[in-house]
């Protein structure tokens, strides 16, 4: 009975079987290739750091001899060591403009705590100094193997031969802070091995004896300081000898889920005595680490949420499509149960059917997760420099993915099926025409004196309100989805507009890094190539709330008036004032201090009132007045915002005095983020053409539907002289209910889940707002008139082709 | 007059549609006997339960009380499983509108029944003149050929008892004088056969006739004067 039966029945509804399967290839694509590409990210990153000398404790010292920590290998919690020697230089590109980098050895022998990742390896000079450059550097500055640049100081430089391009995990993300440099816009890292220190120190003492200048600057510095100074032939010599033994870093690997604050403190404690440590960083303090690990969670979210959501709406159509099979096949149903073929029998093609479709689905839906795959795998490796970043479908995501799919099918078709055991073949056989449902007295009284439109229009809803459902489901389900990502687009575009357009309203900020520049600022301000300049004081307070003490990024400027500070307020929307006494915190700082405005907090262990909260999502920063700042014990400013007009000329003005300051410069920052964010862009938009696709594909179905239960009454309306365009109001109003209907529901639901969204894709660095934006939902609203415009469309042109005289003949 | 043997046995049937201001009673405290090899027809007008009754007795529908005794068992107290396999062994159905299955072969829907015999299959389809047409699909057929094929089909199964709901009811006369002489051939094999019908010249072919109207028996009577199909004209 099955084979007789299952053939004829695929082939006529061989139409639904693709649609619904190209539903579900959508999903299953969906789910793969964003469960695939997301994990690959992350277990390449993890594998990447891993392997390649990310480690879990980085301490920055001043230079000292390896043998005065010797025994650090035997602290506890310590796996492994190394050290290194890192400075930052001026690096000349071959147009002679100076950019900035930083240099760091590396022994070869010590690979299992430090290893480059080669990516491209050209020939070892013996006679040159070989360096290895970051990819980003190089590929941001046109370097490549075999090139020469040079690096050095004011004008003393010395040529570099490139051997390799490399990554390296702390390369991923690079900030340029604390060392003294004029441009950290195309900053870089260059990699030094401990032969080729030995050859610069070579060659230093080379330029020593062949450059009287070297000797003249080196004889002055001795007089101003009036101290007899080594012989720089010895101190040469003995660098030489001790240039291997030399580092300003410790690079330490943990044992195995060892409990990273103790090991901090059991390395600091060891460590004191021995060398000053200027900073030490865990492994979930390193910067590069941090910007992962933010971008890793919002993945995570994405990939978790939205999957899981398309399956459900998965299994929704599923079921959908399903039930109006078994309503199109009732008569059928009846007469095979009239002939005594059990339910369970029939059910049975169904099962069948369902079973192929998710098959199918599942197999195509392999092919859509490797293109998207591939396309998100490619924005990864743009937006994070992570050298190898499989396109590789876990095939184990695959699997489950696709019993996943098998799985929902075949729930979908248990709960579409069940109503086959509530039917008597009697009434399967009669009339397809369903019966009209009893409605309230009321509402049969509004029908009873309404235009005929509204009348044929509510008794169509009437006689099957679960269609109706449905259908208001379905465009309910799109209209969520598209706001969901509108507000997400809206989110993000806040966040840009707020941090990249309002507050980093400067092209540059210069960080002093000596005391009292004030002569520097005086210098600049008079500079041709400077429109604006803004004063300010920039430091890391100590503050202290609820017993504990916090590191806070601060701000002192006059006001806020100027054209270059820009302080949004609580909301986020306008702009605050700095007031005389107190501080303004960022809200996610005050969240975490746990004070509001009002409370006092205690810096430098004076009590601060807290004048304001100013919602910030991104580069959380706190103000208060340049008086203030002195007050607390800062008295020269640290900081000043610039607006160039030449910025070659302004580079060239810092580049004598970048012995004393460092510059950021905006447009690399904006840059960075815009990257990123162009990512989230793809899913904006696979997002939204899913939605539509779906509902459009479901409101197609339950026309066709609506259309075969009032063949008959459509049919006899025609042959009595009813346009197409008179028997479409109909629907007309139907949509209009369901488009109002779904509004009502749609609106709170995308409300509250763009809410929950954000707030889990938010983190502390980083903040997602959320934004109701009217456009959002009109935007929404026109999207989903139009996939009903459509299907309405469709519906007239398979009215227009209905044969009247068969369609209001009687039943065979 | 020998003793026949009750087959089937409805008694005390009643079955309502709608509530309140809308209830229709198909059926009123209905009860008669169906004896074995007899050919019965039950007569009456639109709405008075004749369908109905038919359907109660063929399991096609739900009594709301009384017994329905087929061969001594209630079949109002089967539970699903039970009236599937009592449609699909106990009795066959033949429907006014044939109710052939249009995307399957004639040969197909005569062995839709799960069990039914192939070879038997065939044999019924030459019985009613239709085994050359075994590969075609019902749509292929004029309607008097549909309604033959869903009397094989209703006749491949084990079962002695025929129900017919107005089997030439959608047939022109030719086709219906057809099909009920191959009812008469069928009964004359043995077969109980319980027509439904509206025409009382087609009553004329029973042996008893039972007359319903507004949902009651208002009479059961013998049919003293027993017409063949070639004589039947309405």
């Amino acid at each position: 009975m099955f084979k007789t039966l299952f053939k004829p029945f695929l082939k006529r509804f061989i139409g639904l079987f693709f649609s619904m399967a190209f539903v579900s290839m959508l999903s299953v694509g969906l789910l793969v290739a964003f469960t695939s590409s997301m994990t690959n990210l992350s277990t390449t990153y993890r594998d990447y750091k891993n392997k390649y000398g990310a480690c879990d404790a980085l301490i920055t010292t001043n230079v000292g001899l390896r043998s005065s920590i010797e025994g650090l290998g035997v602290v506890e919690g310590v796996e492994a060591y190394d050290t290194r020697l890192t400075m930052d230089c001026f690096l000349k590109k071959s147009d002679d403009r100076t950019i900035t980098a930083r240099l760091f050895s590396y022994d070869k022998e010590m690979d299992h705590v430090f290893k480059r990742y080669v990516l491209k390896s050209g020939e070892v000079a013996p006679d040159k100094i070989n360096v290895s450059i970051v990819r980003k550097y190089a590929e941001n500055n046109g370097f490549n193997v075999g090139d020469t640049l040079r690096i050095g100081y004011a004008s003393f430089y010395i040529p570099i031969h490139i051997s390799e391009i490399i990554e390296t995990p702390e390369a991923m993300f690079v900030r340029a802070t604390d060392y003294i440099w004029s441009d950290s816009r195309d900053f870089g890292y260059i990699y030094l091995d401990q032969v080729e220190i030995d050859k610069v120190l070579a060659r230093v003492v080379k330029e020593y004896t062949d450059n009287p200048e070297f000797k003249e600057i080196y004889e002055k510095l001795q007089e101003t300081l009036g101290i007899e100074l080594p012989d720089i032939e010895k101190l040469i010599e003995v660098g030489n000898r001790y240039s291997s033994f030399v580092f300003n870093q410790i690079l330490v690997k943990s044992v195995r889920k060892y409990d990273q604050n103790k090991l901090m403190d059991n390395l600091k404690t060891f460590l004191n005595g021995k060398v000053e440590i200027k900073s030490a960083q865990k492994a979930n303090e390193q910067l590069y680490q941090v910007y992962m690990s933010n971008a890793v969670k919002q993945l995570r979210v994405a990939a978790t949420f939205l999957p899981a959501f398309f399956y459900l709406v998965t299994m929704v159509v599923i079921g959908l499509f399903l039930n109006q099979i078994i309503t199109s096949m009732t008569k059928e149903i009846g007469i095979m149960m009239s002939v005594g073929i059990a339910g369970k029998e029939i059910r049975k093609l169904f099962f069948a059917f369902t079973l192929l479709m998710t098959f199918v689905a599942s197999i195509l839906g392999m092919g859509v997760a490797v293109g998207l795959n591939i396309y998100l795998t490619s924005i990864f490796r743009a937006a994070y420099s992570i050298p190898t970043i499989p396109f590789t479908l876990n095939p184990w995501v695959c699997v489950l993915s696709a019993l996943s799919l098998i799985i929902v099918g075949q729930l979908s078709c248990l709960w579409s099926t069940a109503k086959i055991f509530k039917i008597t073949p009697k009434d399967a056989m009669l009339n397809n025409e369903s019966k009209r449902k009893k409605l309230p007295k009321w509402l049969d009284k509004f029908i009873d004196k309404a235009p005929m439109n509204i009348k044929l229009s509510t008794n169509s809803i009437a006689q099957n309100p679960r269609r109706f459902a449905v259908s208001t489901f379905s465009i309910f389900a799109a209209f969520t989805m598209i706001m969901v990502t509108g507000f997400f687009h809206t989110s993000k575009d806040e966040l840009i507009g707020q941090t990249l357009n309002r507050r980093w309203c400067y092209d540059a900020q210069v960080y002093l890094t000596e005391v009292d520049q004030t002569n520097l600022i005086d210098e600049l301000k008079k500079q041709p190539s400077v429109k604006e300049v803004e004063e300010g004081y920039f430091t890391y307070l100590k503050v202290t709330s609820g017993g504990n003490d916090f590191y806070l990024e601060t701000l002192g400027v006059d006001s806020s008036d100027g054209p270059l500070v820009y302080i949004p307020d609580s909301k986020g929307k306008k702009e605050m004032a700095i007031p005389d006494k107190g501080i303004i915190l960022s809200k996610n700082d005050a969240e975490r201090l746990k004070v509001k405005v009002g409370e006092t907090i205690k810096i430098n262990d004076k009590d601060i009132e807290v004048k304001g909260v100013s919602e910030q999502y991104f580069h959380m920063i706190q103000y208060m007045s340049r008086k203030q700042m002195q007050e607390l014990g800062i008295q020269y400013a640290t900081t000043f915002l610039v607006n160039v007009e030449n910025e070659t000329e302004f580079l060239s003005f810092l580049s004598e005095k970048d012995a004393k300051c460092l510059t950021v410069f905006t447009a690399s920052l904006k840059k960075d983020v815009n990257t990123v964010f162009r990512s989230v862009d793809v899913f904006v938009i696979i997002l939204i053409a899913f939605a539509l696709g779906m509902s459009f594909v479901i409101l197609n179905i339950m026309s066709q539907n609506a259309l075969m239960e009032q063949q008959r009454p459509i049919s006899v309306m025609r042959a009595i002289g009813f346009r197409i365009i008179n028997i479409s109001n109909i629907w007309t109003i139907e949509s209009f209910l369901q488009l109002l209907l779904s509004s009502l529901f749609a609106i709170p639901t995308s409300v509250g889940l763009s809410k929950i969204l954000f707030f889990l894709a938010s983190s502390k660095a980083q903040v997602y707002p959320f934004i109701f934006d009217w456009k959002v939902v009109v935007f929404g609203m026109l999207f989903v008139l139009a996939v009903i415009v459509a299907s309405h469309m469709i519906s007239m042109v398979t009215i227009r082709r209905w044969n009247l005289a068969d369609n209001t003949r009687s039943r065979e | 007059m020998e003793e026949k043997r009750v087959v089937i046995e409805a008694k005390n049937l009643n079955k309502v549609y709608g509530e309140g201001e809308a209830t229709t009673y198909a059926l009123k405290d209905v009860s008669i006997k169906v004896y074995e090899h007899e050919f019965l027809v039950i007569l009456g007008g639109s709405g008075s339960g004749k369908s109905t009754l038919l359907n109660m007795i063929g399991g096609m529908d739900k009594v709301d009380s009384g017994e329905i005794l087929v061969n001594g068992n209630d079949i109002v107290k089967f539970n699903d499983r039970e009236l599937t396999m009592y449609r699909r062994k106990e009795v066959g159905f033949v429907y006014q509108f044939f109710n052939l299955l249009n995307d399957i072969t004639v040969f197909q829907n005569v062995t839709l029944t799960p069990g039914s015999d192939k070879k038997r299959a065939l044999k019924l389809l030459r019985e009613v003149g239709l085994l050359d047409k075994k590969d075609k699909f019902p749509r292929q057929l004029s309607g008097g050929q549909q309604q033959r094929v869903a009397i094989a089909r209703a006749l491949n199964k084990d079962s002695d008892i025929l129900l017919c709901d107005e089997p030439t009811g959608a047939l022109d006369d030719a086709s219906g004088k057809a099909v009920l002489k191959l009812l008469e051939g069928i009964h004359n094999q043995g077969k109980t056969i319980v027509l439904v019908t509206h025409t009382k010249e087609i009553a004329q072919m029973a042996d008893r006739i039972i007359t319903m109207k507004n949902a009651k028996v208002v009479s059961d009577v013998i049919n003293k004067n027993v017409i063949k199909a070639e004589e039947v004209e309405w």
